[in-house]
């Protein structure tokens, strides 16, 4: 197989670089790949399926650029385990191809973060170093400043690669949400995913890098095994003290141009922040309704469950519940016409004239009303009423000259041969009229034994159960004796 | 103070019925002249004495007015419930569909009667609903209850969008 050099082999990669785009979506796509690693056989698939477009010798030549070997030969790959079919590139391929895509920088998380302050730290012991001669030409401090150089240059690095991603990423999810389409259920669902997005970038990756190149912030941080408890930026600003007091002006000169170029770097971060306020605080308030709407609901919920029993009836829940304190503001919104009465009904202008017909009718009604007229007891229309109205008077006279004063031992009789006696036209019918006149002037008491007794006179009879008769004053005699 | 507005007010307060900042014409909202004849500094005071003369309170919720009975300030009438279970079960039922909850209170987005159809599907929601005694289908009680009580409203693309009153409502529920 010819060998094709590492140029060569770098401009067909970039030439092809959505191979290794590819390839690398595929591994992101499986979270436990953090290590980035591809799988030989995906590769060689691809590699196949690009190299199929060309013609014979081009294929012939893309095959043997891309191949493994030519890759491994070339120092392009950080190894190949072809016993379990993966292999990685080297960090510089990988971003070199991200850099050629802001949407795949990769940001800079805490951790990482978190990595370059270890880096800034172990520079600022090494300056610190009191075994170190700070003479020009010597091995061990050219070596330090070598290595101070190399660290902050790294760092700045990171810095931009992560503040370029962060443009890329946060531009792209921006447009996804001001594009929103409330009609399209998909995209509504992608708006949703680039929201949580925005809000996972602010939080894990902008807020972190502004407090790492916040010259202000004194972040107390744990104690590592050299120094940890100063900001990065005080502490990068602290190395190149070390050279001021040594009085190498040129390397002072060079290292702060890489400080400003990094606190530079703070006030982009920043801009990038304030542009997604609107969106992190649009996200926040999307996740605080999410939040309270799943409180409210399971507490809606759970009042519901708790009222059924499995009986028909009982199950409902009143206004008075506590779940339903939160709409108290509304407090007793109702309706509050009332079903059977009419709806108050504005009069037009001055309304008088309803008023005046309204009275004019009732006013005639009330006068041409009927009045009510309180008759007497009226006069008998018949001559049988008039008899019958001689007779009770007839009655009464003879009545009045009954002997009260004497009991009797059997009322009816009594009474009846005193009216045969006295009354003229008297018939048997005209005893029960006659008798409460002894209730009037004694008592009249059911006599014991029980006894039934029959009056016989002018071909009627009369049945009755004996009655005595009590006068009053035998009564009191009784009692006083 | 202007009678016809006044009588018009007087209507929509005694059904029932909220009087928010903004009314819907066409596809825009436009200012609503019985907010603005209530909220006027000059009148506010008049409407106040008008109808607590008559045993009700006028009340504002955000950008919106309501009455109450004078002397009920402790008693949360049905209305309230139903009102409440049914914007805890809307929201509930768009963040699973999934959409956005802004869906329901931005007046050019709205929620369709499909995704309606969709949330009444469920069984659990239909629970809740009958718990406050709403029977009737989904989109049947949200136009009794809240439509009608210029709650929500559906806008130019017959979406269901909250109004000022029911977005004051649904913000103070989220801060409750």
């Amino acid at each position: 197989m010819p060998v094709v050099n590492s140029d060569q082999t770098i401009i067909t990669i970039l030439n092809n670089k959505a191979l290794f785009f590819r390839l690398m979506d595929h591994a992101l796509a499986d979270f436990r790949n953090h290590a980035m690693e591809f799988t030989i056989s995906d590769y060689e698939s691809l590699l196949v399926a690009v190299a199929n477009k060309h013609n014979e010798t081009e294929k012939r030549r893309l095959f043997d650029t891309l191949s493994l070997d030519n890759l491994e030969r070339n120092g392009l790959l950080n190894y190949a385990d072809r016993r379990t079919g993966r292999f990685r590139l080297q960090d510089f391929i990988l971003e070199m191809l991200r850099h050629l895509d802001s949407k795949r920088l990769r940001e800079l998380s805490s951790a990482e973060l978190n990595q370059l302050m270890k880096q800034l730290e172990e520079c600022y012991r090494q300056v610190s170093d009191p075994n170190i001669m700070w003479l020009v030409g010597d091995n061990e401090f050219e070596e330090m400043v070598a290595s101070v150089y190399s660290s902050l240059q790294h760092v700045a690095s990171r810095l931009k690669s992560n503040v370029r991603a962060l443009k890329g990423q946060t531009e792209r999810l921006a447009n996804v949400v001001d594009e929103q389409k409330y009609i399209d259920l998909a995209r509504s669902d992608q708006v949703r995913v680039a929201l949580n997005e925005i809000l996972r970038i602010h939080e894990r990756h902008v807020t972190p890098t502004l407090q790492f190149l916040d010259e202000r912030l004194d972040i107390r941080r744990a104690r590592t095994e050299l120094f940890g408890e100063t900001a990065p930026m005080a502490l990068l600003k602290k190395i190149i003290t070390r050279f001021e007091q040594r009085k190498l002006t040129d390397h002072v000169a060079r290292l702060q141009r890489i400080q400003f170029h990094i606190l530079a770097m703070g006030r982009e971060v920043g801009d990038i922040a304030k542009g997604l306020d609107s969106y992190v605080k649009y996200a926040e308030d999307e996740r605080r309704r999410y939040n309270r709407t799943e409180q409210l609901y399971n507490a809606l919920r759970g009042a519901v469950i708790e009222k059924q029993t499995g009986l028909l009836r009982d199950f409902k829940l009143r206004a008075d519940h506590p779940v339903f304190s939160v709409v108290r503001p509304l407090g007793g919104l109702k309706s509050f016409v009332r079903a059977q009465s009419a709806n108050v009904n504005w009069p037009k202008s001055e309304g008088n004239f309803a008023l005046n017909e309204i009275l004019r009718v009732r006013i005639e009604a009330e006068i041409n009303k009927p009045k009510p007229v309180i008759s007497k007891v009226g006069d008998p229309t018949s001559d049988k009423e008039i008899a019958q109205r001689q007779f009770i008077e007839k009655m009464l006279a003879v009545m009045t000259d009954f002997d009260y004063q004497q009991s009797q031992d059997d009322a009816y009789l009594g009474v009846h041969e005193y009216l045969c006696d006295h009354l003229e036209n008297y018939s048997l019918n005209h005893l029960m009229d006659a008798v409460p006149f002894l209730s009037a002037n004694g008592n009249v008491e059911l006599a014991i034994p029980v006894v039934q007794h029959a009056i016989e006179y002018q071909g009627m009879r009369l049945n009755y159960r004996k009655r005595c008769f009590v006068s009053r004053v035998a009564a009191s005699d009784s009692e006083s004796q | 103070m202007q009678k016809e507005l006044s009588q018009v007010i007087y209507r929509e307060l005694i059904n029932g019925n909220l009087i928010n900042k903004l009314k819907r014409d066409g596809d825009h909202m436009v200012p609503n002249p019985l907010f603005d004849e209530l909220a006027s500094e000059l009148n506010r005071p008049h409407y106040e004495q008008l109808y607590s003369c008559i045993g009700y309170e006028l009340k504002q919720l955000g950008d919106c007015f309501f009455l109450n009975e004078i002397g009920k300030d402790d008693v949360l009438s049905d209305v309230a419930m139903r009102i409440q279970a049914l914007l805890v079960v809307l929201c509930r039922g768009i963040t699973q569909i999934p959409l956005l909850i802004s869906v329901i209170t931005d007046s050019s987005a709205g929620l369709s009667r499909d995704h309606i159809e969709k949330i009444a599907e469920v069984d659990e929601y239909d629970q809740i609903l009958k718990a406050v005694d709403l029977k009737n289908p989904l989109i049947k009680e949200i136009e009794n209850v809240l439509v009608t009580r210029k709650i929500a409203f559906w806008n130019h693309m017959d979406r269901l969008v909250l109004s000022d009153g029911g977005l004051a409502l649904l913000d103070h529920m989220q801060e409750a």
